[in-house]
């Protein structure tokens, strides 16, 4: 298999130079932009495996950036802010980034992110978009039926619940707003929804962890969201 | 207020108003004299007890020149009592006036006290000030017109009443003349009946035909020969002029008596309104006590719709209505917004009965102290008028409110330069701890980072991988304290504006442990999960963050291979997280002060256990504004609990 090709968006030279040291020694190739100008260049031209992007660059903001990427391409978008605050992240996952790291970071995260990101893209490879059924692990959905099931066992879930797995299993590897999330399934994003989102999903996580051993399935992202995590087999 | 300075500088004209069409006139020459010394001018009214008497036209023309007289900038005035000169020697002295401009023929009909003109009276009780008389040629002389505004029923009673004394006293009489009392007591029974009369009835006419009734009475019923109006005592023709004099006297003096009587319980309802007001005001500490304060006075004291527009900074605020119980009349915003805005920007009076915006329904005053306006009061008219008495109640009922909201606000600005003295005071020193101890860390980074570059590979594997350690280490704990920081920092700009969300607990518990990652490495941490999902409403990021640095501190102190249990309770109204190391345990006399800021328990720190003894006193600042509270007590049988208590939160559902 190719090495990977990462792009890495940062306007900082040191810590450029540090992932991409880490990246290097770690079986993958990298890429280096400064700026978004030639960020979106490089995209465009090299069409990178994954993308590491800054969100503040001196140019454009990273948001920006993320928006013109998805214009064109479906190209996973990690990105790393400097900001304590949630707010950017949430911009930016909105806008179509996938996952995100704040500074300072460690190594270990980066790389483990990155093969979050990877497996997903390789399962998304071999699998035709519309598909019937989804697996993930023991978890299994049947789209056409509405049903889903542990270790062949059907779980029991309400229509509620079964949303929610759904919603979580199509982006499956990607961090998912909590505003995504309920748009999706209750069709506003009102504090209320919040609050409901927070039971179904707890609800939802212990009957998909109880009935398997010590397994994650969704991680939750305090003040920023959930995701569904791709189980080693 | 300090108008105290050169007597030139501070001249201040009073000028005397009156229903009288001369009186315009005056209060002209009275501003002309204001603006020629440079000075102030008020406008004062004495209300007497002949203003009941007063006619429609003399009322409103007493308004007009009370508007005329507030145009040409007075500040408006009306003092309630008997005798006018008096009353505005009393006004100039207590206002400091220094000059009075008055019209010559500027007084009410009083019966008993014509003797000497007004201004000679004035003249005598206030022999200091300087005088302006405007002689009042070839207007007419004002003289108060009686007006009979009792009703039909009033009339009736009255004579009702005339009627029933005059029975009584004949019956008495008769009794007296059966029991063969001389004349004289029985006209002492008609001068006693007279009094009642004139005490019970509502005008004078009742006493005076009363009078005359009994002298008749006597007459026909009481001298020989009885029945008929012929007396034969040589002195009856003089019994009976006396007895008409004592009448006429006798009802005088009781109609006085009995304006007197209203006159002074007018004005001690007006000094107990606002003796009432000042009382309630005293108690009222916010802006919303007070305007509630003046809607309950005033709408007690003249059983008329309110409106109050608080000024929210420099312009009005939403109205806030207080409308009377028998008040159905629709209040037309639109139109009434002109008169609001007018009374706000010019700070005077406007709306129904003044010349700005007369077609409105409601009186405004502004609510002003000196030049800050703190909004504008409103009085339904609705096309009766306030008289004179009323408005001066109002206008202090307002005045009393202005006051106190200037003191509230000046209360309240002291309070916050004091906050943010504490705040700079805080910020200082933080800075000042900051600064100390971020030297030690980044001292050693350098340290390791210089020894690595220069002489790395002449150091052997361990002593390098040391140095590398050393590093890392001390940068992650100046990334520990940049988060604390942060979440000072965040605590400090949004005190009331928190991220509050509903949490589960346990998330956020998770989220902590999975930030410590590998510094958790080496300790068992034991977390138990309760069966019930536990919310509470949280800033998700600050507690994550107050959860870090329990954890943080435990494996300060606990030692390496040691458990760390973390579990949740549920109480009735609570949410209860514990974190529980095995160290050493925390001395009870320091126990109390380990949540103070820059507090480090009497180690000493710096060099081998780095803090600043800031993250417990942020723990407790943030648990604070959670209305929560954080406690730390002995582990049994070694180590400290510390107990986060959160308020829960219920959650609806959406299905």
């Amino acid at each position: 298999m190719n090495k990977p090709l990462i792009l890495i968006v940062e306007d900082d030279p040191p810590i450029r130079n540090l992932i991409s040291v880490a990246l290097e020694s770690h079986d993958y190739r990298a890429l280096v932009a400064a700026n978004a100008g030639s960020a979106i260049m490089e995209a465009s031209s090299h069409n990178p495996d994954i993308m590491l992007l800054d969100l503040g660059l001196p140019d454009l903001d990273g948001v920006e950036v993320i928006r013109k990427i998805r214009s064109w391409s479906n190209m996973p978008i990690i990105v790393i802010s400097a900001r304590s605050d949630d707010s950017d992240k949430i911009e930016a996952l909105d806008a179509g980034a996938d996952d995100y790291l704040t500074k300072p970071f460690s190594v270990d995260e980066l790389l483990a992110r990155l093969r979050v990101t990877l497996r997903r893209l390789n399962q998304a490879q071999n699998e035709s978009p519309e598909t019937a059924v989804f697996v993930n692990g023991p978890l299994r959905i049947d789209y056409a039926a509405g049903c889903a099931y542990m270790r062949e066992e059907e779980l029991h879930l309400t229509p509620i619940e079964y949303k929610l797995l759904c919603v979580l299993a199509r982006n499956c590897g990607k961090v998912l707003t909590h505003k995504y999330i309920t748009q999706q399934v209750w069709g506003t994003a009102w504090e209320t929804n919040v609050a409901s989102l927070r039971v179904f999903m707890a609800t939802l996580r212990k009957k998909l962890e109880s009935s398997s051993d010590t397994q994650v399935y969704i991680q939750t992202h305090v003040g920023i969201g959930y995701r569904m995590m791709k189980v080693s087999e | 207020m300090s108008r105290k300075t050169a007597a030139h500088d501070d001249a201040h004209i009073l000028v005397c108003l009156s229903p009288s069409t001369s009186n315009a006139r005056v209060i002209h020459t009275a501003a002309r004299i204001a603006e020629a010394f440079q000075g102030t001018l008020s406008a004062l009214f004495v209300e007497t007890p002949a203003y009941s008497l007063l006619s429609d036209d003399d009322k409103k023309r007493l308004r007009s020149n009370m508007n005329l007289a507030e145009k040409l900038g007075a500040k408006l005035d009306t003092v309630i009592g008997d005798d006018v000169a008096y009353q505005i020697a009393e006004y100039a002295r207590l206002s400091g006036i220094s000059c009075v401009v008055i019209g010559q023929t500027n007084t009410v009909g009083g019966l008993l006290r014509k003797k000497r003109s007004l201004t000679d009276r004035l003249v005598a009780y206030a022999p200091d000030l300087d005088y302006f008389i405007i002689p009042d040629h070839g207007t007419k002389v004002y003289v108060a017109k009686k007006t009979p505004e009792a009703s039909r029923n009033h009339i009736l009673l009255d004579c009702g009443i005339s009627l029933g004394a005059l029975g009584v006293c004949t019956l008495i009489g008769f009794l007296f003349s059966h029991l063969g009392f001389t004349d004289a007591n029985i006209i002492m029974v008609y001068l006693l009946g007279l009094l009642a009369v004139s005490i019970g009835t509502s005008h004078r006419a009742f006493s005076l035909i009363w009078a005359v009734v009994s002298v008749l009475t006597f007459d026909l019923l009481f001298t020989t020969p009885r029945f008929t109006f012929y007396a034969y005592g040589t002195g009856y023709p003089v019994t009976f002029l006396v007895m008409t004099a004592a009448a006429f006297l006798i009802s005088t003096l009781a109609i006085r008596l009995k304006q007197n009587a209203s006159q002074s319980a007018k004005s001690a309802r007006r000094v107990s309104v606002v003796l009432e007001t000042d009382r309630q005001l005293s108690k009222a500490k916010t802006k919303e006590e007070i305007l509630s304060v003046l809607a309950d006075q005033l709408t007690q004291l003249l059983k008329r719709s309110l409106v109050i527009y608080p000024a929210d900074g420099n312009r009005l605020g939403d109205p806030i209505f207080y409308p009377a119980a028998d008040d159905t009349t629709p209040y037309r915003t639109d139109l009434e917004q002109q008169a609001v805005e007018w009374a706000f920007a010019r700070r005077k009076r406007a709306g129904a009965t003044t010349d700005m915006y007369p077609q409105s329904d409601y009186l405004y005053y502004s609510m002003r102290v000196q030049e800050h306006v703190y909004g504008v009061a409103g009085v339904a008219v609705h096309g009766s008028p306030l008289d004179a008495s009323e408005q001066s109640m109002l206008a202090s009922v307002v005045g009393e409110c202005s006051l106190a909201l200037e003191n509230a606000r000046n209360a309240k600005e002291k309070e916050e330069s004091l906050v943010l003295a504490e705040n700079e005071r805080l910020r200082a020193n933080l800075l000042r701890a900051v600064s100390h101890d971020l030297r030690t860390p980044l001292t050693s980074i350098m340290g390791s980072a210089d020894n690595l570059l220069s002489s790395g590979e002449n150091l052997d594997i361990q002593t390098r991988r040391q140095l590398y350690t050393d590093i890392y280490d001390d940068a992650q704990w100046l990334t520990g304290m940049v988060e604390n920081l942060l979440s000072a920092s965040r605590m400090e700009d949004s005190s009331l504006n928190l991220n509050m969300t509903t949490e589960l607990i346990d998330d956020m518990i998770a989220e902590a442990v999975r930030h410590m990652g590998r510094r958790l490495e080496g300790y068992t941490v034991d977390v138990k999960k309760t069966d019930e999902l536990l919310f509470v409403k949280a800033d998700a990021r600050l507690i994550v963050q107050v959860m870090i640095n329990l954890l943080d501190n435990a494996i300060k102190y606990a030692p390496a291979g040691s458990c760390i249990h973390i579990d949740t309770e549920s109480t009735k109204e609570n949410v209860q997280v514990r974190v529980a190391d095995e160290g050493p345990g925390i001395p009870d006399d320091q126990k109390e002060h380990i949540f103070e800021l820059f507090y480090t328990g009497g180690n000493p720190t710096g060099d081998s256990r780095r803090g600043l003894g800031l993250g417990l006193a942020l723990c407790q600042s943030i648990m604070k504004a959670h209305h929560g509270a954080i406690a730390a007590r002995d582990n049994l049988p070694q180590g400290t609990v510390f107990e986060l208590t959160f308020p829960k939160d219920e959650v609806n559902i959406d299905e």
